[in-house]
């Protein structure tokens, strides 16, 4: 009984987010379709003009939609091993966090994929890679992870949201459209608490977020295959795999940071998302920082110390050409949540925050750094000397989409904190105790 | 004394502005790049000498080749030079300009002909040019067959402009295949005293689907003929198969996947997706159990 008085009293408060939008929030989503139809009349002027108008060209044949799409990919595993990891060893901590943890993953899991079609010259033949796809290939690889991985995370979201679908579907005060009422009412699934349906939820939530930590370990290193298969100077690496997971989740981990930052003072969440959540995020950021740190040393060191012609030269690219995006990724990204994080008296939720956006950058660039240079100094020597056809250098047709995706990333999340509370409102207590239940306070 | 100083700063800077914009601009009126020239003549079957040659701009760190370079051709003659055409280099800075093998242009006691390729220059590029002399020459390539087995004979002759032709009495003839790339040699014929010669034909080289093979003879920078080439083609080849159809294999590249990708991607997709079913189950259930509310 207490936890539906619980339950009633955090829908109270979360109500006036479902039901109302406020001229600031109108005012929002205004901006964020506005850049939205930027990018759709630069994703119309690509198409009818062709890949001549982006930055690839013969040689670099991948640019910023490439690192776009290792990005939100990155960033929805992060979310994926966040949540999952969280509920696994039943944190109570994570109560306020893991929704959008699980936001984030199916957002960015729905826009990612969006970018390696900016790729795609000739789209009409994407079908062919279902009906002629061959299981050697490393694209079809990564086509079966991913659709894989949607489909597991939108079963293990909704899983986490049957509760609370329940709830709202029960709370008669909500004022809201009769189609939103009818939606809680058919996604609740006529979820009602029983201790039969609690125990079946718990049992498919369970498995499902050992599956979905399993999957994003192995659909982000299905990734990073796809570069280290390749006999490429920077990406012929044994190590790519664990390297790309870990860069995964640590960006992912900025990521909800920074959304916990943003909810807390939009939402007016200080009561529940506090110095304590940023701290605990903070932490897995810094050991994930850490591991982060030592990847990238290692991979370079070796292939310093290998001295192989081409892993010089390409060493060479990166330290004249891309000294100070270099520096940026791999020094200024890993040491600011060191220090930031690491140091006591420097843990402010402002502090943490602005570290976790160092981390976002930092590890966009390095994902950039992996790409470009690497195109851009490859093994058989080019035809056409022109530099245009050597180098790459992003379009403003590249950036209006990528701004676009961002843009689509943040109105998504508008749209799911609209429609459902940001905040998990059903108690954590409702999950029945199973002997061999892991806890992690 | 601020006023003094801030007077000296802007100076400083007004002057050192000055200075690096006279560096600037002397680095633009910089002495035009000197150009080198590559010139060689091929005498082909078809009767015709093909004038080719290379245009490259030399730096510190080597040489470039010139691209879009428009390089005329001369016939050097007692009156002066005789202009035969023009042709622009190609993106690897070559100029190829066909004349036939039997033309008037003025040939010396040996009846070789004597010809130029220059390319003017313009502001960035020096002007170059390069000389070649030849006799054309023509090569015959035909194959036969005796005893099973199979030759390749090559008949090479030199044209003379009074219509006089002669064999070519000595000298190396290369016989080689086109290959992706590069020419891969199968014989190596010594032309005899009518210019004849032959020698055995491989049955080992792989042509396309159907055997086809182009051969290609060939008189290598000779002092006097220059480069002279002959080809013909013939069926000898063994069949190319690219994955022989009584023999499928699980290679990477072919279309059947190797068997551990195979029991690899089965096992996991059945792992994965068995979950899935499982926790898709559980929701009907949880659906049904709240349909029968005599089970609760």
């Amino acid at each position: 009984m207490s936890d539906t008085v619980n339950s009633d009293k955090l829908l109270k408060e979360f109500a006036p987010q479902i039901e109302r939008t406020g001229n600031f929030g109108k005012l929002w989503i205004a901006f964020l379709c506005l850049v939205i139809c930027y990018g759709w009349f630069a994703l119309y002027w690509q198409v009818s003009r062709g890949h001549i108008v982006t930055g690839m060209r013969d040689n670099v044949v991948w640019g910023v939609y490439i690192v776009n799409f290792i990005f939100f990919m990155g960033i929805s595993y992060a979310g994926a091993l966040i949540s999952g990891t969280l509920h696994l060893f039943h944190s109570e901590w994570r109560k306020p966090i893991i929704r959008m943890a699980e936001f984030i993953t199916i957002i960015s899991l729905l826009i990612g994929p969006c970018f390696i079609m900016l790729c795609v010259g000739r789209l009409d033949r994407l079908p062919n890679l279902i009906l002629f796809g061959r299981i050697q290939s490393p694209i079809t690889w990564d086509v079966i992870a991913i659709s894989t991985d949607i489909i597991g995370c939108i079963l293990f979201l909704y899983l986490a949201l049957l509760r609370d679908l329940g709830k709202m579907r029960d709370f008669t005060e909500l004022k809201v459209p009769q189609w939103q009422k009818k939606m809680y009412k058919i996604l609740a699934l006529g979820y009602t608490g029983t201790p039969e349906q609690q125990l079946r939820l718990k049992r498919a939530t369970d498995v499902m977020a050992g599956m979905v930590i399993a999957i994003a370990i192995i659909v982000y290193s299905v990734l990073a295959w796809i570069f280290s298969v390749t006999l490429q100077p920077g990406w012929h690496s044994t190590i790519f795999g664990p390297y790309f997971v870990i860069a995964a989740v640590y960006s992912g981990t900025g990521v909800l940071i920074v959304s916990m930052f943003v909810f807390r003072k939009v939402y007016h969440l200080e009561e529940h998302i506090t110095l304590k959540h940023f701290v605990n995020v903070g932490v897995i950021m810094l050991v994930l920082g850490a591991f982060f740190g030592y990847f990238t040393f290692s991979e370079y060191l070796t292939k310093w110390y290998g001295s192989e012609k081409n892993d010089e030269q390409l060493i060479q690219v990166l330290l004249k050409n891309y000294f100070n995006l270099f520096i940026l990724s791999n020094y200024v990204g890993v040491l600011v949540p060191l220090i930031v994080v690491g140091f006591r008296k420097l843990r402010t939720i402002n502090n943490i925050t602005i570290a976790a956006v160092v981390v976002v950058i930092a590890l966009w660039i390095n994902r950039y750094l992996i790409v470009v240079p690497t195109l851009e100094t490859p093994y058989l020597p080019i035809q056409d000397e022109r530099l245009a056809w050597q180098l790459y250098s992003a379009t403003w047709v590249e950036w209006a989409l990528t701004a676009a995706g961002v843009a689509m990333f943040c109105l998504l999340f508008t749209i799911g904190s609209k429609l459902i509370p940001i905040v998990q409102v059903s108690d954590l207590k409702e999950e029945p105790e199973q002997p061999g239940d892991l806890h992690l306070m | 004394m601020k006023r003094i100083k801030s007077g000296i700063l802007v100076v400083v800077i007004l002057v050192t502005g000055w200075m690096q914009a006279s560096a600037q601009a002397g680095a633009d009126t910089t002495a035009p790049a000197s150009t080198v020239i590559r010139f060689a003549c091929i005498s082909t079957s078809d009767d015709s000498i093909q004038l080719k040659c290379i245009v490259s701009v030399k730096h510190e760190s080597g040489s470039t080749n010139l691209a879009n370079a428009p390089v005329t051709f001369y016939s050097v003659e007692k009156d002066g030079d005789l202009k035969i055409g023009t042709a622009k280099t190609d993106f690897h800075g070559t100029a190829v300009l066909k004349i036939p093998a039997s033309n008037s242009y003025l040939r010396n006691e040996q009846q070789m002909l004597s010809l130029k390729a220059v390319y003017e220059g313009n502001s960035k590029f020096e002007a170059s040019e390069g000389e070649f002399s030849l006799k054309p020459a023509k090569l015959v390539v035909s194959f036969y067959e005796e005893d099973s087995i199979r030759y390749v004979k090559v008949e090479a002759t030199q044209l003379s402009g009074d219509g006089k032709d002669s064999p070519i009495t000595e000298g190396t003839v290369f016989v080689s295949v086109p290959k992706m790339f590069s020419m891969l040699k199968i014989a190596e014929i010594t032309l005899d005293s009518t210019g004849t010669g032959t020698a055995e034909f491989p049955n080992t080289i792989i042509g396309d689907s159907l055997g086809n093979l182009t051969v290609v003879a060939s008189i290598e920078e000779n002092d006097i003929f220059g480069t002279v080439q002959g080809s013909a083609a013939n069926n000898w080849g063994l069949h190319k198969y690219l994955i022989s159809p009584d023999r499928p294999t699980r290679e990477l590249w072919t279309p059947i996947a190797p068997l551990w990708m195979v029991v690899t991607l089965i096992i996991m997709l059945l792992g994965v997706w068995g979950h899935y079913v499982y926790a898709v189950v559980q929701l009907v259930m949880i659906n049904k159990s709240a349909k029968s509310p005599k089970r609760e």
